[in-house]
């Protein structure tokens, strides 16, 4: 994406954003305990200022000259994977599974499918390694939180299921 | 002078030794885990300090904070995740030269600004702990509005050279900073019904998403040898050529971090950042910032340890605790019937001075543990590719669930990891955001408490002294920084 396109797209996105948060700010009610400035004083204030910055980055992109385009650095590397963006809407769709099935399967071995499934789908092949990553894992890591910090990570539905 | 003599007795004390190891060891543990604040390490064990003596125990509490402090820079440094907000500011440079494969010079600078950073802070608290708790008296809440805006003014420096960019970033961080409960009336704001924003968003979501899940999402897409950085497991200490030259913004640093320090409330993450645009500004390679430079690790990584002293100079003078960890080390004088504040230098003399000997130890301590576990730590990083992104999300993952124990906060980081994966596309600067996010309650808070008090005249903001000169300060810096991007754009021009 060159340049021009970037600051337009941001300009755009920019007052999108700033105008829901606006509108958002103008359904706040004020409280009886409210000061001269008011609930949504400041962050209505802050969402002009955006907008205003939006705006003018893109009226900005609209009237600079016709650079010579500047290609992206963020292009894709050679040997690397010729959809970055599938790629990493990939790992984010791992990532939701993850704290989707936390509260079902517990953290200790909802991490240690996770930690499997992520270096598989990142490039890892050796199966002994993969089932051994995902057997240390959750372990290691419930005695770092659970014992060790006393932070209690979640169990999970096998209380119920074990009868517990 | 006998409390002097005391404080050097403190230091061959085997109790307090162990101590000051125990607690930074902890320290470090904790900072490195994102999610794992200083106080939460603090607080964690505080329930053991019960039966300790008293000096022991507050050099445990207070050697945890100079751990965690420092600690957070490690994995800023190695995986792009602050463990600690004031850590954020160490990425900028830190991660950068880690992925030129000179992670062990950063952490080398990073271990010797943190420990000159301490070292000074804590020389700063024992000759000036009375002069500068008066620097704290006079902070009305006219000026810490007026500091906020002085912190809020380097975004122009962190904008990566478009301050319109920097300024929407800036907006979107102040945006995120105003979401739960208004700060004078309690009125629910921008939360959309969810009980888990009540509490509004904490920085470390915050930037933990922006920095380490982004990363992710990029470097799942790049070749298994793309940033790998090098092979070598070896820390690297500064030479003396280095060292000279990193002078300079360690200094900047250790002032910064002093003035941030002794003002309760302003804290470790706007001094760091505040260290790093005034090292940026004052260095002679300021084109090198954001690229890998070395002064840019060693700016922010002075300033976050400075304050680990100076926090303690309301809270032992005052017996105001500026911050969380100070709030905790506050509970450890209470738990063992110590009152902080003018009285305590004339009542427990030698905990006073106990603690200022075990804050030396704990500093000491810092750098011989260091030197022990940062090539383990190195190792660690240079495992396969696949496997070492699995561990730090699963890393991530774990240290946000610990923070409120809620699945929502996971969910949450996974939003803000698409925003800063957005925000990379379009090249929005991140570090506006950060600094936005946390300043903004800070500065919306202290803007709408002067209005009361004036009656809403903005005048207040001018007549109050302190809060006049911060004021000028900001637009001095502006300006200046304003100055410099316009001749410099128009030298690229020609």
């Amino acid at each position: 994406m060159i340049e021009q396109h970037k600051d337009r797209l941001t300009g755009c996105l920019g007052m999108a954003v700033s105008s829901v948060y606006i509108y958002q700010a103008s359904l706040i009610e004020d409280s009886l305990l409210a000061d001269a400035v008011g609930v949504a004083g400041v962050p209505t204030a802050i969402g002009y200022l955006m907008l205003a910055a939006s705006l003018f980055l893109f009226l900005k992109s609209l009237l600079k000259t016709k650079q010579k385009a500047e290609v992206s650095e963020e292009e894709t590397e050679a040997g690397g994977s010729k959809h970055p963006h599938l790629k990493a809407l990939g790992l984010l769709t791992l990532l939701a599974t993850f704290v989707a099935i936390v509260p079902v399967l517990g953290f200790v071995v909802s991490i240690g499918l996770f930690v499997a499934a992520i270096a598989y789908y990142a490039g890892a092949r050796d199966a002994k390694t993969l089932l051994w990553c995902a057997l240390i894992t959750g372990p290691v890591l419930w005695l770092s939180f659970d014992f060790a910090l006393e932070i209690h990570l979640p169990t999970g539905m096998w209380p119920q299921w074990i009868g517990k | 002078m006998d409390s002097f003599l005391l404080a050097l007795s403190n230091l061959s004390s085997g109790w307090v030794i162990l101590s000051a190891f125990a607690g930074v060891l902890w320290g470090i543990f904790g900072g490195a885990l994102p999610g794992i604040s200083p106080s939460i390490a603090m607080a964690l064990l505080l329930p053991f300090t019960v039966g300790m003596e008293a000096t022991n125990a507050l050099v445990l509490l207070a050697s945890v904070y100079v751990g965690a402090e420092y600690g957070g820079s490690i994995p800023a440094i190695l995986i792009r995740t602050p463990g600690t907000n004031s850590a954020s500011a160490t990425v900028i440079d830190g991660n950068e030269m880690a992925k030129r494969g000179q992670a062990g010079e950063a952490l080398g600078i990073s271990l010797m600004s943190g420990l000159y950073g301490g070292l000074f802070g804590l020389l700063v608290l024992v000759l000036c702990t009375e002069s500068l708790a008066q620097v704290a008296l006079a902070f009305t809440p006219a000026a810490y509005f007026s500091l906020g805006i002085l912190g809020l003014s380097v975004i122009a420096g962190l904008s990566g050279g478009s301050l319109l960019r920097g300024l929407i970033a800036a907006c979107m961080g102040l945006m995120i900073a105003f979401i739960g409960s208004d700060p004078v009336s309690g009125v629910q704001r921008f939360t959309l019904g969810s009980e888990d924003l009540l509490d509004g968003v904490k920085p470390i979501l915050v930037m933990v998403g922006l920095f380490a899940v982004t990363e992710m999402l990029v470097q799942i897409g790049e070749p298994p040898w793309a940033r790998g950085g090098s092979s070598s497991t070896r820390l690297k200490l500064p030479n003396w050529a280095m060292s000279k030259r990193l002078f300079k913004p360690q200094a900047i640093g250790a002032v910064i971090g002093t003035v941030e320090g002794v003002t309760p409330g302003a804290g470790g993450t706007v001094a760091a950042f505040m260290a790093y645009t005034e090292a940026k500004r004052w260095s002679k390679h300021p084109e090198e910032f954001g690229k890998g430079s070395p002064e840019g690790v060693a700016a922010p990584e002075s300033a976050n340890n400075v304050v680990t002293a100076t926090a303690l100079v309301p809270l032992l003078s005052l017996g105001i605790p500026g911050s969380n960890s100070a709030a905790i080390l506050l509970g450890g004088f209470l738990i063992h019937g110590l009152q902080p504040g003018p009285m305590l230098f004339q009542k427990a003399p030698e905990v006073v001075y106990g603690l200022y000997g075990g804050l030396f130890i704990a500093n000491i301590a810092m750098l011989l543990i260091g030197l022990v576990i940062l090539s383990p730590c190195m190792w660690l990083v240079n495992r396969p590719k696949p496997y070492l992104i699995a561990f730090i999300l699963a890393l991530v993952m774990s240290g946000v669930y610990a923070i409120h124990q809620s699945m929502f906060d996971c969910g949450l980081v996974l939003l803000v990891g698409i925003l800063g994966y957005g925000m990379r596309l379009l090249k929005l600067p991140v570090l506006p955001l950060v600094l936005g996010m946390v300043l903004g309650y800070m500065v919306e808070s202290n803007y709408r408490r002067s209005l009361l008090i004036s009656g809403g005249d903005h005048s207040i903001f001018v007549t109050d002294t302190v809060s006049a000169i911060l004021l000028g300060l900001s637009a001095i810096l502006s300006a200046y920084t304003l100055w410099k991007e316009i001749a410099e754009r128009r030298k690229s021009v020609k």
